[in-house]
């Protein structure tokens, strides 16, 4: 069954499997049930990157954003604390 | 199978919705006879219908978290009290929280209906009273490292017995309370509105019979069972989690994992950190009930709010932890803190959810976990001590964006917030200013609600002085959260800024409205008893809505009227939307925004060096 499974992203079946694709340029980047941030490109930033009101996070947290590793789209951003941020 | 059995639908669904306007008639009265702001003007209560065996017959308007905590009250006085020990007129007071209670303030009172002497059903109400005799005024005990030092507590007693009032029950309660006349009160308006609830609910079996009541409130339950296993069977199966960190003497963690089988949802709190010392503990009811709210706001906000919603569910809450509590951790600060961390996370592994089917993913709002808030006390102008002032400045949320629209400035997470002119007039205090805090909303595709920023300081105040509670959802990572690329609103926080110059600018007929010009030593409140005397101001910030989507991808128009309501500065047009506003005209300059928008992401891309 093809659905949605977040924004960007969709649930596609091929060739008996399910699988996670940027909905906008198709990218595969994995099997349902792994993980598909592990294969997203991924950059940190200040958290004053979200504005200036963040400034009290900076040196505990970092925002985190992962894109489609194949056209750049922006499928999530997420603070993570400093000494977790891969 | 037929969504409604054994009953007409016209007369199904004119008996819903009058069982229902029971409930709205129960807390018109808790507004209308109440003795404290909290309820009159607040909202701050919770009104609902249950069956006979405590089973939800009819929510109110208010908490979710409530609704399902009266449900086990009820159910604890049934345990308590033999049938025949139980006799008309009767009423129950129960505000144990190791009982039903969420924490010892939240006071249920419950009142069985009978009809020709049967037992049909029960009402039950709950309003936050303004002291239970804790160590600290108002109830929320920073200190407290154990439930006996948050007040009294009864595990369900007659308040009235056979319609006559229990005056050494009433003043058992009220002399163990700092404010006796407004707890006493506040008792009283819970008497009426559960009195409104038998006369009404008794007239319409009077009216339709028992056999037609029960029929319709039974099937209640099975419509809404039904209808929302039918929408979750809409859906993927699938696992979704989330954490959320709580600074109390150090980080603590809550930790959901949302499973979704068929027609059946687990909340599973495995991985949560054991209970604290500080009473940021929920009860397990406490967790269930704010699941219950979550899915009755995505999933069930349009159909009979009853027993139906909690079938589908169930929650898996380790014993020991900040989800669980073992007796006798301490629990006053539970609801805004933990029991509003259980409601973030629970809303936010549904949106995640239904992100996942095309026909639900128009309900995504982007969750809140919540603010900082507090509470005073204190003498106030008319020489009257208050031992509960409640700022409610969470009612000034700013909301969660949406799929398709920008989330409500100050839109409000839960019950309503007094106007400054009234909070004045009643309180020692003078506000340097209640207005929506510039870049504070989440940025994204659609942005977040913007919170609110106050300022407070003394005014007029006998002893030059007040106590506060601070409390709500402490650290930085509060306020609302980002979803799907979309940013975090602006963290919510309290700052105590202690002998600042507010009364020589005051003096100088010059407005304080930028509070860097104040001066003074300001320090971030944890959980904490502090005081605010003269010349200090109180600075605090509620929390913003999330972003939806990737900011860069917002309509420039809209971030032009965003800067033009003064709702973003124009450098975080441009830095955080990539939208160039020209300073001549005032617009957009498409060109240069289109420009910036695809610099901004080549260099976000850029292989960091």
């Amino acid at each position: 069954m093809n659905h949605p499974f977040r924004e960007k992203l969709a649930v596609v079946t091929d060739s008996g499997a399910q699988w996670i694709r940027c909905a906008q340029c198709s990218q595969s980047l994995c099997k349902l049930g792994d993980s598909w941030k592990k294969r997203c490109t991924r950059r940190t930033f200040p958290p004053t990157h979200a504005g200036p009101l963040l400034s009290q996070l900076v040196g505990h947290y970092l925002l985190e954003k992962l894109y489609c590793p194949s056209c750049g789209a922006l499928l999530d951003s997420e603070l993570v604390e400093t000494n977790s941020a891969g | 199978m037929a969504l409604i059995r054994n009953v007409d639908p016209i007369t199904f669904e004119v008996l819903s919705h009058r069982l229902h306007q029971i409930t709205r008639e129960m807390g018109i009265t808790l507004e209308r006879t109440g003795g404290t702001v909290t309820t009159t003007q607040q909202h701050d209560y919770n009104a609902s219908l249950y069956r006979p065996d405590g089973d939800i017959m009819a929510a109110g308007e208010t908490y979710g978290q409530h609704v399902v905590c009266a449900g086990f009250a009820v159910k604890r006085i049934r345990e308590r009290f033999s049938a025949d020990e139980i006799y008309p007129d009767d009423i129950f007071l129960l505000n144990d929280p190791y009982l039903a209670a969420i924490h010892n303030s939240d006071v249920y009172v419950i009142a069985p209906i009978h009809f020709r002497n049967e037992l049909v059903g029960w009402s039950a109400t709950f309003v936050h009273v303004s002291d239970v005799g804790a160590m600290t005024p108002g109830g929320d005990s920073p200190d407290a490292t154990e439930v006996f030092q948050e007040g009294i507590r009864f595990p369900g007693i007659k308040l009235v017995e056979r319609g006559r009032l229990r005056r050494d029950v009433f003043d058992a309660f009220t002399h163990m309370t700092r404010q006796p006349d407004a707890v006493g009160l506040d008792l009283k308006c819970e008497i009426a509105a559960n009195n409104v609830a038998k006369a009404r609910v008794q007239a319409m079996y009077e009216q339709y019979g028992p056999e037609m009541m029960n029929a319709v409130s039974t099937e209640m339950i099975h419509y809404t069972e039904t209808v929302l296993r039918s929408r979750l069977r809409e859906i993927p199966d699938g696992s979704w989690s989330e954490t959320l960190t709580i600074e109390a003497d150090g980080p603590r963690r809550l930790r959901l994992t949302l499973r979704k089988e068929g027609d059946q949802l687990t909340f599973d709190f495995t991985g949560t950190d054991k209970q604290v010392s500080k009473g940021i503990n929920l009860p397990y009811h406490g967790t269930a009930g704010f699941c219950f709210g979550a899915i009755l706001s995505s999933l069930a906000y349009d159909l009979p709010k009853n027993h139906g919603v909690l079938r589908p569910m169930s929650v898996i809450a380790p014993e020991g932890t900040l989800v669980n509590v073992k007796y006798p951790g301490p629990i006053s600060m539970s609801t805004t803190s933990s029991g509003f961390g259980v409601g973030f996370l629970a809303s936010s592994v549904l949106m995640q959810m239904l992100a996942t089917s095309e026909k639900w993913r128009n309900e995504i709002v982007a969750p809140n976990a919540s603010h900082r808030n507090c509470r005073h006390s204190g003498v106030n102008q008319y020489g009257r001590y208050s031992a509960f002032i409640n700022m409610a400045h969470g009612a000034l949320d700013g909301n969660g964006a949406r799929i398709n629209k920008d989330g409500v400035d100050s839109g409000g997470s839960y019950m309503s917030c007094p106007n400054v002119e009234w909070m004045e007039l009643h309180y020692p205090l003078l506000y340097l200013f209640r207005r929506h805090a510039k870049d504070s909303a989440g940025a994204g595709t659609f942005r977040g609600g913007a919170g609110v920023e106050s300022a407070h300081t003394l005014y007029d105040a006998p002893e030059g002085k007040i106590r506060g509670v601070a409390y709500g959802v402490a650290g930085l990572r509060n306020s609302g959260h980002g979803i799907f690329g979309g940013y975090p609103g602006a963290p919510s926080m309290m700052v105590l800024m202690e002998k600042t110059r507010v009364q020589e600018v005051m003096g100088k007929n010059q407005s304080p409205v930028d509070i860097s010009e104040l001066g003074g030593n300001s320090k971030l409140l944890p959980y904490c008893n502090f005081e605010v005397a003269q010349g200090d101001v109180l600075y605090m910030r509620v929390a913003s809505g999330g972003g939806y989507g990737d900011p860069l991808e917002r309509e420039p128009e809209l971030v032009r009227q965003d800067f033009e309501n003064g709702l973003i500065t124009r450098e975080s047009a441009r830095s955080v939307y990539g939208a160039v506003i020209d300073e001549a005209d005032g617009k957009v300059d498409l060109a240069a925004t289109r420009e910036l928008r695809k610099t901004l992401r080549e260099g976000e891309l850029k292989e960091p060096e």
